[in-house]
């Protein structure tokens, strides 16, 4: 294994009963990334972290994190988020921080230390000593987080990670997130809003049916789904221009319209034909590469 | 430090701090102790003799002779109508009338206007005894006349001499220490199961799950609550103990102080059922969904333990009867059933000592089982197993997850 590999996946497969949660899954998540655990509901996508947590055993395939197969030892360097979280609520902020440090192996004078730091960090220091029912549910949700990377684990997984955040808290936890990765820590995020793996992941995993459908860098795979079309706004007569085919309105969140290209064509041509006009006033050009959403879509639908 | 440890140590400062947990442990005996104060210190000024002025007396009979020294509370008058000038003009606080068939009928007649202490009876009887013996010439002290009983009991098997007080002392540690016991295990078993309940709804166990174990965190629950039970324990006793010295003349703190035997045995099987009932009440905890639910239960399991009190009687006819026997067996009656065998009698050691094995192998099986029904809690909210589950759950297998987590 590659010392710069946090989790090696190989070949597991999970079933409860008759139902196959998770099937034949073969993937790895590198340090110092961001990596997207892509899928729909009940795609097996916390079942799989469960199985890389040591909470539920394979069927089948092998695990290793952090070098190995896992141990007590290996989860003091994990930080895990679940999806259903929560924390005492009567307990002063400080105290069931270095309560959770201390069960992660921390001597207690680092386990305040780190927590007033991270504390300052997310602008919370102040409320150290409230009861987390005392605070609002967004501030709730950031010490969850801090509590998660208390002790500065090598692997973070989070399932669901912005699920209700506010905008401003979403960006506070998403620069330490981004941060962590650039410090070389592994970042594993299970989620279903795939606007948030676009502008964060760099690498992604999408399952459904308990089956890999996609798999690699983001930009390649949006790359790999891309058309050979162009999107475009302003005004003119688009089907004029040499080298379209076909002029549609297109069909999905970013609105513009889509010029289908013929296979000779080029969009530097379509620019360039453009540019030598003085009929087309143009507002916005791109290639149509479809957004993760389209692409999930397109593959669910293939699915069916 | 060790993780359990961790768990046991927040258990316990945590719940300690619980308004519940104060109140039981500290306001309930405070209470009763100012509640016995009060009462005690009453009843002992109404029954106090030397509040009163003077009691009076007529001596009709001529019994009361001049030979006998008279008590200074009394004075002597001449007939009744002078004793009651004397009551009426609160000379007196009353008097009494020896008529002249006394000797044959053994009557007096009590006159007063007001409540006179129940121990004035006394000392009219030793006024009347001193009196009645200087006439008859008999060779003894007086006061083994009055008083011809004062008993020593000589208990064999431990070679110990006690008063009769003491001896009621000896026979109410085994009902009174299993009664403490049991609102020590209830009230941390209730606490136990408030605080997995809290963990579960509010979502903080799977917080937990990569940083203990199921069987750390378990343990450590039981731990904690355990020494916090014990606590609340050794405070009643001490309560109970200060309680009695501060009456040094009740004799029954001669018989508490003794049977260190008994206490050793008594905490031994506290700590077993103790475990027991916690790792129960864990389970019960962690499939229940709510709180109440888990509570309800837990209160059944308490009624079982409490099943050789309810048939008490056959203990004390026969405390090595075919019953008592029985439920010093079984793990879940054990406990009070040995205490009270041991207490009123001299129970075969074979039996104690299977009972303890007994005891501590259920313990070690519900134990391991708890742990496993949590674990697989851990994973579910809102759900409950089916009775049959329950079982394959305990036995180690994985199945029954299935329904939990289809995500």
């Amino acid at each position: 294994m590659n010392a710069n590999t946090a989790i090696v996946v190989e070949g597991i497969a999970k079933s409860y009963g008759n139902f196959r949660a998770v099937d034949d899954l073969t993937f790895d998540v590198r340090c110092g990334e961001i990596f997207a655990l892509l899928g729909p509901n009940g795609s097996g996508k916390t079942t799989t972290i469960r199985m890389i947590l040591d909470i539920l055993k394979p069927d089948a395939g092998q695990i290793a994190v952090l070098g190995a197969a896992i141990t007590d030892s290996t989860k003091e360097r994990i930080g895990y988020l679940p999806e259903e979280r929560g924390l005492y609520q009567g307990v002063p902020v400080i105290d069931i921080m270095i309560y959770l440090g201390r069960l992660k192996g921390m001597p207690e004078h680092q386990a305040r230390k780190h927590s007033m730091e991270l504390l300052d960090r997310l602008e919370l220091a102040e409320h150290a000593k409230k009861k987390i029912g005392e605070l609002s549910k967004g501030m709730q949700q950031k010490i969850q987080f801090a509590v998660t990377v208390l002790h500065q684990p090598e692997l973070i997984i989070i399932d669901e990670p912005f699920s209700g955040l506010d905008p401003i808290n979403t960006l506070v936890i998403k620069a330490l997130l981004k941060e962590m990765r650039n410090n070389g820590i592994a970042i594993v995020m299970s989620t279903h809003q795939m606007n948030q793996v676009e502008e964060m992941a760099d690498r992604m995993l999408m399952i459904h049916q308990g089956r890999q459908q996609l798999y690699g860098a983001v930009d390649d795979i949006r790359k790999q789904y891309a058309l050979h079309a162009i999107v475009v706004e302003g005004e003119g007569d688009w089907a004029a221009l040499p080298g379209v085919e076909s002029v549609s309105a297109n069909e999905n969140e970013r609105n513009g319209t889509l010029l289908q290209l013929a296979e000779t064509a080029t969009p530097d041509d379509i620019l360039g034909a453009i540019a030598a006009s003085p009929d087309y006033r143009i507002e916005r050009f791109e290639r149509a590469v479809p957004s993760l959403n389209e692409i999930f879509i397109r593959v669910v639908e293939e699915q069916k | 430090m060790n993780k359990t440890l961790v768990i046991a140590k927040r258990e316990y400062l945590y719940n300690f701090r619980r308004p519940a947990f104060l109140f039981a442990a500290f306001g309930i005996p405070l209470l009763l102790i100012v509640v016995f104060a009060i009462v005690g210190f009453a009843l002992s000024k109404s029954d106090d003799v030397t509040t009163l002025k003077a009691i009076g007396y007529v001596d009709e009979a001529g019994v009361l002779t001049a030979e006998a020294e008279t008590l200074e509370l009394f004075s002597a008058y001449a007939d009744e109508d002078s004793a009651r000038a004397a009551l009426d003009a609160d000379v007196l606080d009353g008097y009494f009338v020896l008529p002249p068939d006394y000797m044959q009928t053994g009557h007096i007649r009590l006159v007063s206007d007001r409540n006179l202490p129940e121990s004035l009876d006394e000392e009219i009887n030793t006024l009347l005894l001193t009196h009645l013996t200087a006439q008859v010439d008999v060779a003894m002290p007086l006061e083994r006349i009055i008083q011809p009983v004062d008993m020593r009991v000589h208990v064999l098997e431990s070679d110990r001499i006690l008063t009769e007080d003491a001896v009621f002392g000896i026979l109410i540690v085994p009902f009174v220490f299993p009664f403490i016991m049991f609102m020590a295990v209830q009230l941390t078993g209730g606490f136990l199961i408030s605080s997995i309940s809290e963990e579960k709804v509010g979502r903080v166990l799977e917080m937990l799950i990569t940083s203990v174990t199921p069987m750390q965190l378990l343990l450590g629950k039981i731990i904690g609550l355990g020494l916090l039970g014990l606590t609340q324990l050794l405070f009643w006793l001490a309560m109970g103990g200060i309680f009695l010295l501060f009456r040094p003349e009740s004799a029954l703190l001669e018989g508490l102080v003794l049977p260190v035997d008994l206490v050793l045995i008594g905490l031994l099987y506290f700590v077993l059922i103790y475990s027991l009932q916690a790792s129960l009440m864990a389970s019960i905890g962690a499939i229940m969904s709510s709180e109440q639910e888990g509570r309800q239960i837990a209160g059944i399991l308490s009624v079982i333990m409490m099943i050789p009190f309810f048939v008490l009687v056959t203990f004390l006819q026969n405390p090595n009867g075919t019953i008592p026997v029985i439920l010093t067996l079984i793990p879940f009656t054990a406990p009070l059933s040995a205490i009270l065998r041991i207490g009123i009698s001299n129970p075969p050691l074979w039996q104690i000592v299977l009972s303890l094995i007994l005891l501590a192998a259920a313990t070690f099986v519900v134990v391991v089982g708890a742990a496993r029904i949590f674990r697989w809690s851990l994973l579910m909210t809102g759900k409950r197993p089916t009775p049959r589950e329950i079982v394959r759950l305990v036995r180690g297998e994985q199945t029954p997850i299935v329904r939990s987590i289809q995500e």
